[in-house]
This record gives structure tokens, C-alpha cells and sequence, in this order.
């Protein structure tokens, strides 16, 4: 449990993936409890100013995961740096802020406005307006690959916090599990704070798989607590802390065929798709398979149990679940 | 290493000051900001998560937040929180943020208020605006003038009075009746040997004791320097801001290095690296004159940052043969090592040397211990060191710590002796007795004799009175 | 961490013999012997720079180095995902020899160890058997199965690292056969040997076995630490599978692992089928209880759900029913190599379109170096879909890790990827996309 990797003296960096996904903040401005897009920004920048007021050289880094694309919100390449510099867009410095909190809070506020502006134009409106979750994801994942190789002490501690608003875009799930593995494998923790909208699987299993936290927002206006109390604490804090976490994360699956949630399937040997009932060719690659009636159970030498045979004993955990197997 | 090392310092110190003060540091939130960092991580994550929590929250329910191996840090974490007065307890035994802290830090995070404590930008620009290479180069010459002035180059010139005054003050050096001018002290070569930012620190912390007696007022003091710590290297700053006492301060902090201006009397000040890394405890090293400025060329903050902590001065390499290696050409480096190391030769950019008996020895003598000495080399040491695991080599570590070791072979203490027990029961209870209270110097049992450190005679004579008599009664 | 530490190690190492000797090997194909050739001066590789410097070169050397490694084949085959591997370690006298530093056998065992974990890593659903031989017998350290720990504690077991005899081929063949053939259809059957020793002492003719072998569909791979072995040649040329001998250790390490990433399965014969999986609940019950697998009291832990006992870890069989028990991250886990991600493309100065990595923020050099052409590589590699530049590293990365390429799915290109997916898999349709957890 303990993460030994960890020492007080370490650099964070907290790597953030803001979903700006203006048509799920639309909604979310007029919820129930409403939290527009701007107040949330605002939130969100005092606490990227707490994290780097936790010490003297934590770093961070936003993404904007928007409909259709993906932006470095910060830091901005020099060539981005120049240009606003040309254009007057930085404010003089006051004797009132931080200095480094204000340079970060005046480029992510600028890299954002850029951002909204270009949105309007009308091709991006296309596609089904769902936030490139993954490829923010991957973006970061390169950004703090780079950011470790060049770190030769191993003092720079990394950590992704996704903002997300948007709701699981299932044709992206690849190429987020592909995000979400590397991520485990290079021992990064993917913390998932939903500001809006319901459960977001993918992302739940995100969390859990990289040890990171889960937390939906139940009341979007206090969103800054939310995020001071939960994400702010860095890596080696969290060996002492108790973070909210979601204890039961459903890694069951769906079936392609009717979308039902499944205890038993089938799964072609050949891309892994699953069925909820036998058929001699996979719907999803083609493939034809041997024709066997009862497919044996791995040599174990017992009698095949039927398929029909589904107790499906902890069907209890979700209505949808129990008896897949009936349409067989 | 360095990080502890100064936190502590300045930790220490505020913790002796008087409630009031604090209430008055806390209004700038630039000083909230800096004594917010000096806390342990436990300590700083449990500010941020009731910072905005406005009614006070019970010690149970801070408890919940952590886990059982926690429970020392936490305790250790509240204990500094209300040393420092962030924390206080309401009536109803709740915690909460004392208020001003919490209004300024508050205002720190957002940006907000009319504090004017993170320095004010000159409006104007200079005319003879300086760059950053140069204010490197103005810091580390002034500040190793002083440093120069202690080993005894007679290559600088002699800091100003007020530097000498501050030196012999800390007791860094001593003026001898013989000589006329001031001789360094044990301490002050141990002083030689810390990072740049925990000697800056102590000097700092000097000058604060002296502040009082100055009859400056402290908590401005004290505000300047942590103001000075959130400043932008390279950036010019307007004296229109600062008080009266702090723009006396400017000067002597000319004097030392960490801010520049002009001339007196300018209008407007240059804070240097010394000053920028106060309250970070990061690099502060200018001691290399080479260093190159990276900033205006770095792609970008990250890069910038990570070249920093590459070349964070390290220049010696230690050999396991006890042969040194420093990559320097700096005479106070080279002064410095040769408190303890024995220089063979020297080229144009590198000396090499070997640390032998003899000149550990030397070091010791004066005052030096092998723990500074071997976290001098630590804290210099050369990237390509920096690799290796340990970072020195095991067997010179070692050897210079059985050094250290020789020289303590004798020690006096004041004791009493204990002889004459007429009972070897007796003998043995009362060594057993001494030996729990972990102050039995030495004893023989044959002889019923021990000896017993001074502070314990009076108690343990009691029990040995009260055991006689008890013996009596019984017996 | 130390981990880490190493690897970079690794790759910060530039063995120019290395880097040249790919050619050389094709020369050696080509005609001759390599020590026929003229001896090679390595050093006359390395050119200084305008600057008279070696580092520009070193620094374009290694990124040759990285990139060589990655080129791979990313036409879409179908793979075996399902896979069942018997890895046999030669523990004869001849591994004792210090050819390869600081032994073969302990070279071999190290990289046995990361072999494991990795082949679990890539291969979730498969199994892995480990098979010794020493004394002329062959002996089974694990059976077939999918759990790691097993396989890496026997592997740590000092007893199972002594050394001693003749190998024998033919007993562990036979064994590894025996084994095999049990496996279902659908799964692919792989034995891969790590060989020290130039002779094998057997009990009968083991051109019987490799009948039997060929029959049975084994694929048998062969690492060789000695020299080059015909009847091995001749046993993996016939079985499908590939040999090799290792030049030098890190030789070694590349020859093994090549086993890991899965095979792409021969069209001969239709061995796909629709396996029967399970996907347990996760037992929340805060009271311990015992695990079918351990036979241990505790708490949580998954739920079989065809016949209610628990089991400790996914994914593995259960021990009571039999049933194969995974969880959707774990079938998650291979889609990768059914979904390469295409090699990206040198960019040449000409070619430019960007002044910093797409992924990764790095500044890119704006202009050639002098006297760099207009149409060297300028350090930039391009996708071939969403023609974003990238760096050397996030190349590596992106190919080598995360198997996602960045700019594909960020750039605003969202429905041609999809498109992509199903210009390859001409039968997935928009709606429906392979495992999803529980949505909407």
C-alpha cells in the first residue's frame, strides 16, 4: 500500500486534463445546482495555486479535452509565448499576486480564450460531440515521459487529474484502457474528479487500475473543496491519508450483440469481442469458427456444464445482470 | 538536505515569537505563503483542506482523515500548525484557521487583495537595466567577498562594517587582543562548510536578533525577507511599497548580496538568486561564477527547471582511494576545501587533492565534525556522482567518521563513586537501578563499585538510603 | 525506481559496433563468413561535426539505435491472443561458461524473471508453463497457468538454479508436447528454449519427436547461447518458429522477448472458437472467508460466477468449475496488437510543419544545422494518418508503450479514426466497439 517510491522532498507535477466540452458545460450551467465553465476555471486555478503553493518547485501542466481535439492549455510553447508577448495579452505583473501563480493563471486563461474562440467554426461540430478524453490522456502521458527522462534524480513525482464533464464515448474505450495501462505501468496515479454528468466507467476503471481517486462532485458550486480535499494531496502525503475511492468499480462486461451486461460469455479467440450466446461466426472479425456444440472446458476432465446452467449468484449486484444466458 | 536544514533554522525561530507577531506577519499574505511551506506535508495538506471550511472542526474528525501509520505525522503536523498559530482552538475544543491567516492566504491563492506584499514592478523602465547574468555575478561576489573575508583570501575587499559587525556578533569571528583584525572561530568554519542558503539564513537570522536591538520593527523585517522570496529574478522592483525599516534593510542586504540597486538611494531594486531562493531551499547555489543562465533561452518553465536542478553546483568527485577531484576554479572553493583536504595540484580549471588523517585532523581542530564535512561533499558533489548509489564511497565515509571517533577516545565527565556496598544485593539493585535511569557510567560487580553520572547522585542515593533502610526494617 | 535507472542506462549506451552490426549479419547471409570479412574499424563510424564534436553524432547514432528497435511489421494480422508457452531452461553444465556476463545462468534467469512478467503483461489471458532440463531429465517447475507469482517464485527458488549434466532436447520436448496437446484449440501452442549447451544426451530419435511436434502444431523457438545447432535449426524451420543465437547480451534480452509480443496465427488450419469466460463480481464482504485457490481466510476477493467460489486474483482458472475468469480490463489489455499503431516517418528539413512535438511540447531545432541537406531527417517523425510531428522519444514511447498515437486521437480527426478501425476490421460498425465496461 505504501508507496516507498516517494520522499518529502519530492517535485509534483500534477498533469491535468480539463474537459471543456462546451455543450456538457451548457448543461451543467443550468443544472440544479448549476456550475458554469467559468466559475469552475476559477476553482480550478486556485487550486492549481494551492498545489504550487504546497512547495516552492511543484509544477503543473493542463490539457483541454475538447469536442473534437486536444490542447496544451499550459505550459505554451515558446513560439505560442511570443506571439502573445507581441500581442500585449500579458497583463503587468501586480504587486498584489504571486508572481508565479499569475503567470500560470494569465496563460491558461489565455490558452482557453484562444481555445473558445476557435471553437465556433462550424467542421468541428461534426462529429458527435463527445471530448477527446484519450487523446488528452495520451498527450499527457508523452509530456511526462519526457519530463521523467530528463529528470535524472527521479525526484519528479507525476500525477493525471482528469476534470471530467462529458460521458464515456464508448468508441474511444481502446485507446483509453491503451492510455490507462501505460499509465500503471509507469506507476502514475489517474485521479478522476466527475463535475457533472453520471458515471463515467471508463474513467472509474482508470482510477482503480492506477491507484488513483474517484470522487463525484455531488455539489458542483463547492467544487473547490472538492478538489483541495481530495486531489490536492501529493503522492507521499497519500500514504497517511484516507481518499475517498470507489470500492466497488464493475469490471464486468457488456456484450457486443445486445449490450447486456454479462456473467458468462464467449469471447473469440481471435479479437476478444464477447457474445452472450454461441454463433459460428464472430459478427465482429469475421472469423468462422470450428463447429463445436459444447466447447470443452480446458482439459480439466470434468463434464461440461451446460451453458443453460447459470446460477449467476451475485446477479444481485446489478438488476440488469441476472440470467444473460436465457436467449441461448 | 539543505531544505531541513534552513527550514528548521527559521522554524525555530519563529516559534519563540510572541503571538502578536504572528498576528501581524500573517496580514501580508506573502509571509503566509512562506510559513505555510515551511510545514511538514501532512501539516500543509490539512490547512489547504480546511482552509475554506468556516466553522471549526473537531481533533476527531481531522483524526479520521488519516491513516493508523499516520497518526505520528499528524500529531507532529498539528503540533507545529499551533506553534505557529495557524491553527487555533475554539472553546468548544474545535480547530480552526486562525482568521487573518486565512483571509491572506485566501487572498495569496487567488490573487486578491491590496496587500501590495509580493513587490511592486517598477512602472518605468530602466535605464541602465541590468540582466540576470549580472546580478549572479553581483551576488556571489559580494556574498563570497564575505565569505573570502573569513578564510583569510586577501584577494576582495573588505566588507563593510556593518557585515563585520554582524560577523563578530554571530560569533563567527572573533576579534583577538593580539591582532588587530578578526580571526575566525569553530563556528565559523562550520559555517563554511553549509549551502549557501542555510548560511544566508544565518546570517539573516543574525540580523533579525540585531533588528531588535536596532530597534527595527521585526515583523517588517520579516516580511521583507519573505516578500523577497516570492520576487522574480531579473525583474526591477519600486521601494515605493516599503516602509521606512525596509528600505534600510535594502542597504545592508546590498551589502550581502541579495538585492541590488544602483546606488543608494535609487528608486528601484534588483533582487538577486540569493534572495529569490530565500524561501525555496532549491539552488541557491551562485557560488559557481560559470553558471550560465538558462532562463531567456529555455523552451519553456519545466526545461528551465530541470537544467536547474542538473547543475545544482555540484563539482566534486570523490574517489574511493580518498583522492577529491573539484571541477572549480572559485579560491574560496579551494579554500574551503582545504580545511580538510590535502591539495596536491592544481590546473586551470580543476584542483585534486586527498583527504588523509592528517588533514581531517586539522579539520576536526577546528571545530569541524565529520558530519559537516561529509555533507559538504554530498551537497557538492558532482552530477556524474549524483548517479551512483550511495552517493560517496562507503569506505571514505566511513574512515573519516573513525577519524572523528579517534580523537573522542577520552571523555570526562563529572561523577560520583559509589563504593563500599556491604551487600552484594544491594550492589545489585542499585546498578540495576542506575542502569534503568541510563545514567551508570561504569561498575564492577566484584569490587561493588560503580560510578554514577552526576545529575543522578541525589536520586539514586535516595533509593539506596530508602533500600538500606527497608533492608533494616525487614531484616 | 532503480528499475528505471537502469533502463535508461541502457539506452544512453551507444555500442557502435552494435548500431553497424544489422549490416552485417545481411552481409554475412550474403556470402562469406563474418571472419573472412575485413576487419572492421568501427570508429571510422563516428565524424566529427562542423564544431569538431561527437556529439551530434553520438546523439543521431542513438536515435538510429531507438528506432531500429521499433520498426516493426503493423499490417493487421490476426494474432493468437489466447496463447499457451512452455518455457524450457537449459540447466546443464554448459550454462556455467562467463561468455555472457556475469553468467549465462544467471543472465538467463534474470531475464527469465522479466520475461515472465512481461509475457503476463502483454498476455493476459494466456499461460505460461516453465520446463528445466539438467542431468538428462527434464523436469516441470510449473505447470500451465496465468498466474505470475507462481512462475516467478519458482524461478527465485535456489533449488531450481543448480546446475548439473547434459541436457536432454527430446524429454523436455516430449514433456512440453504431452502438455500441449491437452490445450483447447483455439489457444496457440508454443514451446521456446534458452539452450547453453552444443550437445543434447536423448533416449531415442528426435526426429520422432519433431514429427510429433509438427503433427501436434507446436511452434518451438529456439535462443541459442553457444553457436548455431542443426538439429535445432532443423526442429524450429519445421515447427514454424524462429532460432537464434545471441551475439551479446543485449542481444540476448531482444532474441527473448521477441517471444512476447503474440504470434500472428497461420491461416492452415481455422483454430479460432468462441471461448467460454467469466467475469466475477468483486466480493465486498467484510467478514474473511476462505479462497478456493489459497485456501486461506480473506477478505474480498472475486466471485466465480458459474459456481460461487472465491478466487484471490484475475485472471486464472477457477480451481472448482474450471471456468476462465477475467475481467474486461484484462481482454482490454491485448487489444493493442490487434490495433498496432503505424510506424511513423522520418521528416526530412523540407518537410517540416511544426516547431514543437505534438505530444510532448519539446522545441524542435527551427532551422537544418549547417551543413545538414534539406533533406536529412530533422529529428521530427510524422504519422502517416494524422501527420502530427513527434519526437524520437515520444515515437519510442507511443509505439513501445502506449500504443495510442496521440495526434490521431487529439487532432480533430475523431471520425477518421474511427474510420481507420474499420478499414481494418471492415465488420465493426460505428455503434458497436469491442468490450466496453458497463455504460450508460
Amino acid at each position: 500500500m505504501l508507496d516507498t517510491a516517494t520522499s518529502e522532498d519530492d517535485t509534483n507535477l500534477l498533469v491535468t486534463i480539463v474537459d471543456t466540452n462546451p455543450l456538457a458545460w451548457q448543461q451543467s450551467a443550468t443544472a440544479k445546482i448549476p456550475l458554469s465553465l467559468d466559475d469552475a476555471i476559477r476553482q480550478i486555478l486556485i487550486f492549481f495555486n494551492a498545489h504550487m503553493a504546497l512547495k516552492h518547485d511543484n509544477k503543473v501542466a493542463a490539457i483541454a479535452s475538447h469536442i473534437g481535439h486536444c490542447k496544451f492549455l499550459y505550459p505554451v510553447t515558446d513560439a505560442e509565448t511570443h506571439r502573445r508577448q507581441a500581442n500585449q495579452y500579458k497583463i503587468s505583473k501586480d504587486a498584489n499576486a504571486y508572481p508565479n501563480f499569475k503567470d500560470v493563471n494569465d496563460d491558461i486563461i489565455e490558452s482557453l480564450r484562444s481555445l473558445m474562440l476557435d471553437t465556433d467554426t462550424p467542421q468541428k461540430n461534426l462529429n458527435d460531440g463527445t471530448s477527446m478524453i484519450s487523446g488528452a490522456l495520451s498527450m499527457a502521458l508523452c509530456y511526462i515521459n519526457r519530463i521523467m527522462n530528463q529528470d535524472d534524480l527521479g525526484r519528479i513525482k507525476p500525477r493525471i487529474l482528469v476534470l471530467s464533464v462529458s460521458p464515456d464515448s464508448p468508441y474511444q474505450y481502446i485507446s483509453i484502457m491503451n492510455a490507462v495501462f501505460s499509465a500503471q505501468k509507469m506507476s502514475i496515479p489517474i485521479d478522476v474528479c466527475k463535475v457533472y454528468g453520471g458515471e463515467v466507467a471508463f474513467l472509474q476503471q482508470a482510477s482503480h487500475i492506477t491507484g488513483g481517486v474517484y470522487l463525484d462532485v455531488e455539489n458542483p458550486q463547492a467544487l473547490l473543496q472538492y478538489l483541495l480535499f481530495s486531489f490536492l494531496p501529493e503522492r507521499y502525503a497519500r500514504n497517511y491519508l484516507c481518499l475517498p475511492n470507489k470500492e466497488q468499480v464493475d469490471f464486468r462486461a457488456a456484450c457486443f450483440c445486445h449490450k447486456r451486461i454479462i456473467d458468462i460469455g464467449y469471447v473469440c479467440s481471435v479479437c476478444l469481442s464477447i457474445f452472450c450466446s454461441w454463433s459460428p461466426v464472430c459478427s465482429t472479425c469475421r472469423t468462422k469458427f470450428a463447429f463445436r456444440a459444447l466447447p470443452p472446458l480446458a482439459g480439466k476432465g470434468r463434464p461440461a456444464i451446460s451453458r443453460t446452467a447459470s446460477p449467476a449468484p451475485s446477479a444481485a449486484a446489478s438488476p440488469g445482470s441476472s440470467s444473460p444466458m436465457s436467449t441461448t | 538536505m539543505s531544505v531541513i536544514n534552513f527550514k528548521t533554522n527559521i522554524y525555530d525561530y519563529l516559534e519563540t515569537l510572541p503571538i502578536f507577531t504572528f498576528q501581524r506577519l500573517f496580514q501580508k499574505p506573502a509571509t503566509c505563503l512562506a510559513i505555510f511551506r515551511l510545514l511538514p506535508a501532512i501539516g500543509r495538506q490539512i490547512v489547504m483542506s480546511i482552509l475554506y471550511v468556516e466553522n471549526p472542526i473537531s481533533l476527531k474528525d481531522i483524526q479520521s482523515w488519516v491513516y493508523k501509520d499516520g497518526h505520528k505525522k499528524l500529531q507532529e503536523a498539528l503540533h507545529k500548525l499551533s506553534k505557529l498559530h495557524i491553527l487555533e482552538e475554539t472553546p468548544e475544543k474545535g480547530l480552526i484557521v486562525n482568521s487573518t491567516f486565512r483571509l491572506e492566504f485566501k487572498n495569496a491563492l487567488s490573487g486578491g487583495g491590496e496587500h501590495q506584499s509580493f513587490g511592486l514592478p517598477c512602472a518605468t523602465v530602466d535605464k541602465h537595466k541590468v540582466d540576470i547574468a549580472f546580478l549572479d555575478h553581483f551576488a556571489s561576489t559580494q556574498w563570497e567577498a564575505i565569505l573570502h573575508y573569513m578564510v583569510g583570501t586577501t584577494m576582495t575587499k573588505r566588507p563593510s562594517r556593518g557585515v563585520l559587525n554582524l560577523l563578530q556578533k554571530s560569533d563567527l569571528m572573533n576579534s583577538t587582543a593580539s591582532e588587530s583584525g578578526l580571526h575566525i572561530t569553530n563556528k565559523g568554519f562550520q559555517f563554511l562548510l553549509q549551502d549557501v542558503n542555510t548560511q544566508v539564513w544565518a546570517f539573516l537570522l543574525q540580523y533579525l536578533d540585531m533588528a531588535e536591538m536596532l530597534k527595527m520593527d521585526l515583523v517588517e523585517v520579516l516580511n521583507f525577507l519573505f516578500q523577497l522570496g516570492s520576487l522574480e529574478l531579473g525583474q526591477d522592483y519600486s521601494v515605493e511599497t516599503l516602509t521606512e525599516t525596509q528600505q534600510q534593510m535594502l542597504e545592508d542586504l546590498g551589502d550581502y548580496g541579495i538585492v541590488y540597486r544602483r546606488k543608494k538611494g535609487s528608486r528601484r531594486f534588483y533582487p538577486t538568486r540569493l534572495a529569490t531562493t530565500l524561501t525555496s531551499g532549491t539552488s541557491a547555489l551562485v557560488t559557481s561564477l560559470s553558471k550560465k543562465e538558462t532562463g531567456t533561452a529555455a523552451s519553456s518553465a519545466m526545461i528551465a527547471a530541470a537544467e536547474e536542478s542538473h547543475d545544482e553546483g555540484g563539482f566534486l568527485i570523490l574517489e574511493t582511494n580518498y583522492r577529491v577531484y573539484a571541477y572549480t576554479e572559485s579560491p574560496l572553493q579551494i579554500a574551503v576545501l582545504n580545511l580538510f583536504i590535502q591539495l596536491k595540484s592544481r590546473f586551470p580549471n580543476m584542483v585534486s587533492g586527498v583527504i588523509t588523517r592528517e588533514s581531517v585532523r586539522n579539520a576536526f581542530l577546528n571545530g569541524i565534525t565529520a558530519d559537516q564535512i561529509i555533507s559538504y561533499l554530498q551537497t557538492h558533489a558532482h552530477p556524474q556522482m549524483r548517479k551512483r548509489a550511495p552517493l560517496l564511497p562507503l569506505t571514505v565515509v566511513d574512515q573519516i567518521r573513525l577519524w572523528e571517533m579517534e580523537r573522542n577516545r577520552v571523555e570526562d565527565k563529572a561523577a560520583y563513586l559509589y563504593k563500599d556496598f556491604n551487600v552484594q544485593a544491594d550492589f545489585d539493585a542499585a546498578e540495576k537501578y542506575a542502569k534503568d535511569l541510563d545514567v551508570l557510567l561504569w561498575s564492577n560487580s566484584k569490587q561493588r563499585k560503580m560510578v554514577i553520572a552526576q545529575e543522578a547522585h541525589e536520586t539514586l542515593r535516595t533509593y539506596i538510603k530508602r533500600r538500606l533502610a527497608g533492608n533494616r526494617d525487614t531484616g | 525506481m532503480s528499475g528505471r535507472k537502469a533502463k535508461k542506462d541502457d539506452d544512453e549506451y551507444v555500442d557502435i559496433d552494435d548500431a553497424t552490426d544489422t549490416h552485417e549479419n545481411e552481409d554475412a547471409q550474403q556470402g562469406g563468413y563474418s571472419w573472412e570479412e575485413e576487419y572492421k574499424r568501427s570508429w571510422d563510424v563516428l565524424q566529427e561535426d562542423a564544431e569538431g564534436r561527437l556529439s551530434s553524432v553520438v546523439a543521431h547514432l542513438q536515435q538510429q539505435m531507438k528506432r531500429r528497435r521499433l520498426l516493426r511489421d503493423t499490417a493487421t494480422v490476426q494474432r493468437g491472443i489466447i496463447r499457451h508457452l512452455f518455457l524450457v531452461i537449459d540447466l546443464s553444465e554448459a550454462m556455467n561458461e562467463k561468455d555472457l556476463r556475469p553468467s549465462r545462468l544467471e543472465l538467463t534467469l534474470t531475464y527469465a524473471r522479466q520475461f515472465v512478467t512481461e509475457y503476463f503483461d502483454q498476455n493476459p489471458i494466456s499461460q505460461l508453463g516453465i520446463i528445466v532440463i539438467r542431468d538428462g531429465v527434464a523436469e516441470r517447475l510449473t505447470d500451465l497457468s496465468g498466474n505470475p507469482t507462481d512462475h516467478l517464485r519458482a524461478l527465485k527458488n535456489k533449488r531450481n538454479q543448480e546446475t548439473s549434466g547434459e541436457p536432454s532436447l527430446q524429454n523436455a520436448l516430449d514433456m512440453a508436447c504431452a502438455s500441449l496437446v491437452n490445450v483447447p484449440s483455439h489457444g496457440s501452442r508454443e514451446v521456446l528454449v534458452v539452450y547453453g549447451s552444443l550437445t543434447t544426451c536423448d533416449p531415442g530419435d528426435i526426429y520422432d519427436t519433431i514429427a510429433q511436434l509438427k503433427k501436434e502444431h507446436v511452434r518451438v523457438s529456439f535462443v541459442g547461447l553457444a553457436a548455431e545447432i542443426q538439429v535445432c535449426r532443423t526442429l524450429c524451420k519445421e515447427t514454424n518458429g524462429s532460432y537464434g543465437v545471441v551475439l551479446n547480451e543485449a542481444h540476448f534480452k531482444d532474441l527473448l522477448f521477441e517471444a512476447i509480443p503474440p504470434p500472428a496465427v497461420t491461416q492452415t488450419r481455422n483454430t479460432s472458437n468462441l471461448v467460454m469466460m467469466g467475469f466475477p463480481t468483486k466480493s465486498n464482504d467484510l467478514h474473511p472467508s476462505f479462497c478456493v485457490c489459497h485456501s486461506k481466510l480473506t477478505v474480498g476477493g472475486y466471485i466465480c460466477p458459474r459456481c460461487s467460489s472465491k478466487i484471490c486474483e484475475l485472471p486464472t482458472d477457477c480451481d472448482v468449475c474450471g471456468l476462465t475468469l477475467v475481467s474486461s480490463p484484462h481482454l482490454a489489455r491485448s487489444y493493442h496488437h490487434l490495433f498496432p499503431v503505424d510506424n511513423f516517418i522520418e521528416v526530412p528539413w523540407s518537410g517540416i510543419n511544426s516547431l514543437h512535438c505534438f505530444a510532448c511540447q519539446t522545441a524542435f531545432d527551427s532551422s537544418p544545422p549547417p551543413g545538414a541537406g534539406l533533406e536529412s531527417n530533422s529529428g521530427r517523425y510524422s504519422c502517416p494518418r494524422c501527420h502530427n510531428q513527434f519526437c524520437v522519444d515520444c515515437d519510442i514511447f507511443v509505439h513501445e508503450v502506449l500504443h495510442n498515437c496521440p495526434g490521431c486521437w487529439a487532432a480533430g480527426s475523431n471520425i477518421s479514426t474511427v474510420q481507420i478501425h474499420s478499414k481494418k476490421q471492415p465488420a465493426i460498425q460505428n455503434d458497436v466497439m469491442p468490450m466496453q465496461g458497463v455504460t450508460s
